[in-house]
Protein backbone atom coordinates (compact mmCIF):
# COMPACT_ATOMS: atom_id res chain seq x y z
CA UNK A 1 0.00 0.00 0.00
CA UNK A 2 1.07 3.32 -0.71
CA UNK A 3 1.01 6.94 0.89
CA UNK A 4 -2.43 8.18 -0.44
CA UNK A 5 -3.64 11.90 -0.59
CA UNK A 6 -5.49 13.78 2.31
CA UNK A 7 -7.08 16.44 2.35
CA UNK A 8 -8.31 18.37 6.47
CA UNK A 9 -12.21 19.58 7.10
CA UNK A 10 -11.30 21.86 10.19
CA UNK A 11 -15.53 21.76 10.85
CA UNK A 12 -15.31 18.17 11.16
CA UNK A 13 -11.64 17.88 12.27
CA UNK A 14 -11.07 15.20 10.72
CA UNK A 15 -8.51 13.93 7.25
CA UNK A 16 -10.34 12.46 4.69
CA UNK A 17 -9.10 10.01 2.42
CA UNK A 18 -8.98 11.58 -0.77
CA UNK A 19 -8.75 8.52 -3.08
CA UNK A 20 -12.04 6.53 -0.99
CA UNK A 21 -13.42 10.15 -0.03
CA UNK A 22 -14.15 8.37 3.27
CA UNK A 23 -13.20 10.37 6.80
CA UNK A 24 -10.26 8.78 8.52
CA UNK A 25 -10.89 7.76 12.00
CA UNK A 26 -9.35 9.31 14.96
CA UNK A 27 -8.06 6.26 15.94
CA UNK A 28 -6.39 5.48 13.14
CA UNK A 29 -4.65 8.80 12.97
CA UNK A 30 -3.79 8.77 16.55
CA UNK A 31 -2.11 4.58 15.79
CA UNK A 32 -0.31 6.60 13.31
CA UNK A 33 0.65 9.09 15.80
CA UNK A 34 2.41 6.42 18.07
CA UNK A 35 4.08 4.92 15.53
CA UNK A 36 5.57 8.17 14.70
CA UNK A 37 6.66 8.69 18.42
CA UNK A 38 8.09 4.99 18.94
CA UNK A 39 10.40 5.40 15.89
CA UNK A 40 11.60 8.74 17.35
CA UNK A 41 12.06 7.52 20.66
CA UNK A 42 14.26 5.08 19.22
CA UNK A 43 16.04 7.76 17.81
CA UNK A 44 16.32 9.81 20.67
CA UNK A 45 17.98 6.64 23.02
CA UNK A 46 20.02 6.00 20.17
CA UNK A 47 21.47 9.89 20.98
CA UNK A 48 21.93 9.03 24.35
CA UNK A 49 23.65 6.40 23.77
CA UNK A 50 26.28 7.80 21.78
CA UNK A 51 26.73 9.93 24.34
CA UNK A 52 27.14 7.39 27.18
CA UNK A 53 29.97 5.77 24.59
CA UNK A 54 31.87 9.44 24.83
CA UNK A 55 31.01 9.03 20.85
CA UNK A 56 29.33 12.46 20.34
CA UNK A 57 30.48 15.61 23.52
CA UNK A 58 27.49 17.18 25.66
CA UNK A 59 27.10 20.38 23.39
CA UNK A 60 26.69 17.55 20.30
CA UNK A 61 24.31 15.45 22.38
CA UNK A 62 22.24 18.59 23.49
CA UNK A 63 21.86 19.96 20.24
CA UNK A 64 21.07 17.16 18.54
CA UNK A 65 18.52 15.69 20.80
CA UNK A 66 16.66 19.41 21.15
CA UNK A 67 16.51 19.37 17.24
CA UNK A 68 14.79 16.40 17.02
CA UNK A 69 12.46 16.69 19.98
CA UNK A 70 11.39 20.16 18.79
CA UNK A 71 10.48 18.49 15.00
CA UNK A 72 8.75 16.01 16.84
CA UNK A 73 6.55 18.11 18.95
CA UNK A 74 5.77 19.73 15.76
CA UNK A 75 4.80 17.22 13.66
CA UNK A 76 2.64 16.13 16.90
CA UNK A 77 1.15 19.71 16.49
CA UNK A 78 0.64 19.48 12.77
CA UNK A 79 -1.20 15.90 13.01
CA UNK A 80 -3.40 17.74 15.38
CA UNK A 81 -4.24 20.67 13.35
CA UNK A 82 -4.59 19.05 9.98
CA UNK A 83 -1.35 19.40 9.04
CA UNK A 84 0.86 22.14 7.29
CA UNK A 85 -1.49 23.47 5.13
CA UNK A 86 -4.20 23.61 7.71
CA UNK A 87 -1.81 25.26 10.64
CA UNK A 88 -2.76 28.72 11.17
CA UNK A 89 0.48 30.97 12.92
CA UNK A 90 -1.91 30.91 16.49
CA UNK A 91 -1.38 27.13 16.16
CA UNK A 92 1.97 27.34 15.43
CA UNK A 93 3.06 29.67 18.58
CA UNK A 94 0.79 27.29 20.56
CA UNK A 95 2.93 23.87 19.69
CA UNK A 96 6.12 26.55 20.51
CA UNK A 97 4.81 27.06 23.65
CA UNK A 98 4.66 23.48 24.39
CA UNK A 99 7.92 23.04 22.64
CA UNK A 100 9.35 25.41 25.26
CA UNK A 101 8.20 23.26 28.02
CA UNK A 102 10.15 20.13 26.69
CA UNK A 103 13.30 22.44 26.29
CA UNK A 104 13.07 23.34 30.17
CA UNK A 105 12.41 19.68 31.66
CA UNK A 106 15.48 18.86 29.29
CA UNK A 107 17.36 21.58 30.90
CA UNK A 108 16.40 20.49 33.65
CA UNK A 109 17.72 16.78 32.90
CA UNK A 110 21.32 18.56 31.58
CA UNK A 111 21.32 20.12 34.95
CA UNK A 112 20.87 16.59 37.05
CA UNK A 113 23.48 15.22 34.37
CA UNK A 114 25.88 17.83 35.56
CA UNK A 115 25.52 17.67 39.32
CA UNK A 116 26.07 13.82 38.97
CA UNK A 117 22.22 13.26 40.05
CA UNK A 118 21.86 11.78 36.81
CA UNK A 119 23.79 9.17 35.25
CA UNK A 120 25.66 8.64 31.76
CA UNK A 121 23.84 4.53 31.64
CA UNK A 122 20.95 3.10 30.92
CA UNK A 123 18.58 5.31 32.93
CA UNK A 124 19.58 8.25 30.74
CA UNK A 125 18.53 6.24 27.45
CA UNK A 126 14.88 5.66 29.26
CA UNK A 127 14.44 9.32 30.58
CA UNK A 128 15.22 10.61 27.44
CA UNK A 129 12.83 8.22 25.45
CA UNK A 130 10.28 9.66 27.59
CA UNK A 131 10.84 13.07 25.61
CA UNK A 132 9.36 11.16 22.59
CA UNK A 133 6.70 9.74 25.00
CA UNK A 134 5.72 13.66 25.91
CA UNK A 135 4.79 14.68 21.81
CA UNK A 136 1.36 12.19 22.76
CA UNK A 137 0.47 14.77 25.77
CA UNK A 138 1.33 17.40 22.57
CA UNK A 139 -0.42 15.94 20.02
CA UNK A 140 -3.68 15.22 22.98
CA UNK A 141 -3.30 19.37 23.81
CA UNK A 142 -3.30 20.77 20.33
CA UNK A 143 -6.18 18.06 19.36
CA UNK A 144 -8.22 19.62 22.61
CA UNK A 145 -7.38 23.35 21.80
CA UNK A 146 -8.58 22.24 18.17
CA UNK A 147 -12.03 21.06 19.79
CA UNK A 148 -12.20 23.91 21.88
CA UNK A 149 -11.98 26.57 19.03
CA UNK A 150 -14.42 24.57 16.62
CA UNK A 151 -16.92 24.73 19.51
CA UNK A 152 -16.69 20.92 21.25
CA UNK A 153 -18.42 20.95 24.33
CA UNK A 154 -17.41 17.66 25.50
CA UNK A 155 -14.75 15.00 26.07
CA UNK A 156 -14.32 11.91 26.64
CA UNK A 157 -11.49 9.54 27.79
CA UNK A 158 -10.63 6.14 26.04
CA UNK A 159 -8.31 3.51 26.67
CA UNK A 160 -5.95 2.45 24.60
CA UNK A 161 -4.05 -1.20 24.18
CA UNK A 162 -1.75 -0.47 26.90
CA UNK A 163 -1.70 -1.78 30.49
CA UNK A 164 -4.04 0.80 32.10
CA UNK A 165 -3.03 3.12 35.74
CA UNK A 166 -6.07 3.42 37.57
CA UNK A 167 -6.73 7.05 36.62
CA UNK A 168 -6.65 6.59 33.06
CA UNK A 169 -9.30 4.07 33.82
CA UNK A 170 -11.60 5.42 36.32
CA UNK A 171 -11.16 8.89 33.68
CA UNK A 172 -12.60 6.33 31.28
CA UNK A 173 -15.04 5.42 33.37
CA UNK A 174 -16.30 9.17 33.35
CA UNK A 175 -18.09 8.62 30.04
CA UNK A 176 -18.24 12.28 28.14
CA UNK A 177 -18.13 15.06 30.55
CA UNK A 178 -17.57 19.03 30.31
CA UNK A 179 -14.44 19.74 27.74
CA UNK A 180 -10.92 20.59 29.87
CA UNK A 181 -12.75 19.00 32.96
CA UNK A 182 -10.71 15.59 32.35
CA UNK A 183 -7.18 14.64 33.28
CA UNK A 184 -4.80 15.15 30.39
CA UNK A 185 -2.75 12.77 28.82
CA UNK A 186 0.71 12.28 30.05
CA UNK A 187 -0.37 13.79 33.18
CA UNK A 188 -2.05 11.05 34.85
CA UNK A 189 -0.38 8.34 37.29
CA UNK A 190 0.99 6.41 33.57
CA UNK A 191 2.68 10.48 32.84
CA UNK A 192 4.25 10.26 29.64
CA UNK A 193 3.51 6.52 28.48
CA UNK A 194 -0.49 6.91 28.36
CA UNK A 195 -1.79 4.83 25.63
CA UNK A 196 -4.94 6.84 26.32
CA UNK A 197 -6.90 9.07 23.87
CA UNK A 198 -9.41 11.31 24.43
CA UNK A 199 -12.41 12.35 21.78
CA UNK A 200 -14.73 15.52 21.47
CA UNK A 201 -17.97 16.35 20.51
CA UNK B 1 31.92 9.28 34.80
CA UNK B 2 35.31 7.92 34.44
CA UNK B 3 38.24 11.09 33.83
CA UNK B 4 38.59 10.39 30.22
CA UNK B 5 35.50 10.32 29.33
CA UNK B 6 34.44 13.15 30.95
CA UNK B 7 37.40 15.22 29.72
CA UNK B 8 35.97 14.14 26.14
CA UNK B 9 32.26 14.74 26.58
CA UNK B 10 33.21 18.44 27.47
CA UNK B 11 30.58 20.20 29.65
CA UNK B 12 27.11 20.71 28.78
CA UNK B 13 25.39 24.07 27.19
CA UNK B 14 23.45 26.20 29.80
CA UNK B 15 20.44 27.91 28.00
CA UNK B 16 18.57 31.24 29.65
CA UNK B 17 14.98 31.09 29.31
CA UNK B 18 15.34 33.47 26.69
CA UNK B 19 17.71 31.36 24.66
CA UNK B 20 14.80 28.81 25.20
CA UNK B 21 12.26 31.00 23.75
CA UNK B 22 14.15 31.96 20.64
CA UNK B 23 15.04 28.06 20.05
CA UNK B 24 11.76 26.97 20.17
CA UNK B 25 9.90 29.75 18.20
CA UNK B 26 8.82 27.91 14.85
CA UNK B 27 10.02 28.84 11.78
CA UNK B 28 9.69 27.35 8.12
CA UNK B 29 12.67 25.09 8.56
CA UNK B 30 11.22 23.59 11.49
CA UNK B 31 8.26 23.23 9.72
CA UNK B 32 10.13 21.21 6.34
CA UNK B 33 11.66 19.27 8.92
CA UNK B 34 8.75 18.33 11.16
CA UNK B 35 6.84 17.01 8.07
CA UNK B 36 9.92 15.14 6.28
CA UNK B 37 10.36 13.20 10.18
CA UNK B 38 6.65 12.13 9.53
CA UNK B 39 6.77 11.15 6.65
CA UNK B 40 9.71 9.45 7.67
CA UNK B 41 8.31 7.28 10.50
CA UNK B 42 4.37 6.93 9.58
CA UNK B 43 3.45 3.67 8.63
CA UNK B 44 1.82 3.60 4.92
CA UNK B 45 -0.58 4.60 4.00
CA UNK B 46 -0.08 8.27 5.72
CA UNK B 47 3.22 9.51 5.06
CA UNK B 48 1.77 12.43 3.13
CA UNK B 49 -1.13 13.33 6.04
CA UNK B 50 0.77 16.34 7.01
CA UNK B 51 0.53 17.53 3.51
CA UNK B 52 -3.02 17.14 3.38
CA UNK B 53 -5.07 19.96 1.40
CA UNK B 54 -7.28 22.34 2.78
CA UNK B 55 -11.32 21.09 2.70
CA UNK B 56 -13.69 23.50 2.23
CA UNK B 57 -17.43 23.26 3.17
CA UNK B 58 -19.85 23.20 0.43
Amino acid sequence: MSSVPFAYNARARRYRNIETGRFVSVKVVRAAVDTVIGVEAVKLKALAFKLNKGEINFAEWQLQSMAQIKALHVSMGLAANGGLKNATPSDLGYIGSLVKEQYKFFRNMVKDIRQGKQSLDGSLLARVGLYAQASRGTYEKAVERAAKAAGALESKSELGIADHCAQCVSEAQRGWVAIGSLIPIGERTCLQNCHCMIVYK
Amino acid sequence: VDKELKAKLGEPLDFTDEELDQMAEINPSDLKVAVKLWENAAPEPFKKLLEATVEKDV
